[in-house]
């Protein structure tokens, strides 16, 4: 859904138990004239769909969010041209859903961390 | 129900959010502590895939709802700007029913539980015809 | 409750819940400061306090609450 119009994956590698993805926000996408307008402000949602693409895109799985424990949004995050961030995605398979702890930082600062679960549709 | 306290374009009054993204399109009824809200899912909604709303839209659905009950109390206070809210945590979402397809309307109820500083502390559940189908408790950033 | 035993309480469910040593939390001690919290942490320390000992914090009072004994003197203040 946001996967190359919201945002980009530039890099993706593995890590201990999960993944990590570079990506770039893309600064033209039609969410920033409704937020806000004259001030582009990236929506927490559209974080937690990147972290559910990405997740996506390294299980090679369409996922439901079931539930998220805890997605606290510590800095505000802009599409500045040309910032990419670090998503950081750690996985723990369970029998029919996948739990996943994920970050996403950049120069130090996070944006955002996630704890939740998925479940395969 | 009676008639709705904010519906159709007058809901911009509470809310700075703006096409593609405005997600609140009614707020129903609003106390002290509680309100409800409503929106009903067009097909073209930039959350919609094939139809149905995606969890990130509803969510972002529950948070306008606080952000337009924030800035409604505000105008009771005497202020007259729609207030700026942001997602400032997600806590316990818990998706307990079928996503809502376009057509379908989410009702939603938001009770705020604390306000310290410009963090409002608050518990919703979303329904469709009565049914629950999604609950959590948020921190808003106003 | 003793005011002894509120202290002993309010410390050993800050010190657990924002993982400090209950060594640091004393009187004088900055709230925020001492458990390093953000606005967003602020609140879910209000709510913990408030589900502890039954006692409803006003969140316009928070200001004044910058220290451990003030947030002793107001929750003892409330539950006599």
């Amino acid at each position: 859904m946001l996967k190359d119009s919201y945002f980009r994956i530039l890099n993706k590698e593995n890590i201990e138990n999960g993944f990590r993805y570079e990506v770039s926000l893309i600064e033209s996408h039609p969410i920033y004239q409704g937020h806000f307008p004259g001030n582009p402000i990236s929506p927490g949602v559209c974080s937690i769909q990147m972290i559910r693409e990405c997740t996506e895109d390294a299980l090679n799985k369409q996922l439901c969010l079931k539930s998220i424990n805890v997605c606290r949004f510590s800095t505000l995050l802009t599409p500045q041209k040309g910032v990419h961030l670090q998503l950081e995605i750690i996985l723990t398979n369970n029998n029919d859903s996948v739990d996943a702890k994920a970050t996403i930082s950049n120069d130090g600062i996070t944006y955002v961390s996630y704890k939740g679960t998925f479940v395969l549709k | 129900m009676g008639t709705p306290l904010y519906q159709g374009d007058s809901i911009k009054k509470l809310l700075l959010q703006r096409e593609p993204i405005l997600m609140v399109d009614t707020l129903y009824s609003a106390t002290e502590d509680e309100a409800t809200s409503g929106l009903t899912i067009k097909a073209d909604n930039i959350f919609c895939v094939d139809g149905e709303l995606t969890e990130p839209g509803l969510i972002e659905h529950i948070a306008q709802s606080a952000s337009a009950f924030a800035s409604y109390k505000a105008t009771i206070e005497g202020n007259n700007e729609a207030l700026l809210g942001y997602i400032g945590e997600v806590k316990k979402f818990v998706i307990t029913g079928k996503l809502p397809r376009s057509g379908q309307e989410i009702r939603t109820k938001v009770k705020i539980q604390q306000v310290v500083g410009n963090i409002t502390l608050f518990q919703a559940q979303s329904e469709i015809d009565g049914e629950p189908i999604a609950n959590c408790q948020m921190k808003l950033s106003v | 409750m003793e005011r002894s035993e509120l202290i002993s309480k309010v410390n050993s469910v800050l010190a657990e819940e924002f993982e400090v040593e209950e060594s640091v939390i004393t009187p004088d001690a900055n709230i925020k400061e001492t458990l390093q919290l953000d606005s967003l942490s602020l609140v879910d320390m209000v709510a913990l306090i408030e589900n502890t000992f039954g006692v409803k914090i006003v969140g316009s009072d928070m200001p004044k609450i910058q220290t451990f004994g003030i947030l002793y003197d107001y929750l003892a203040e409330r539950m006599k």
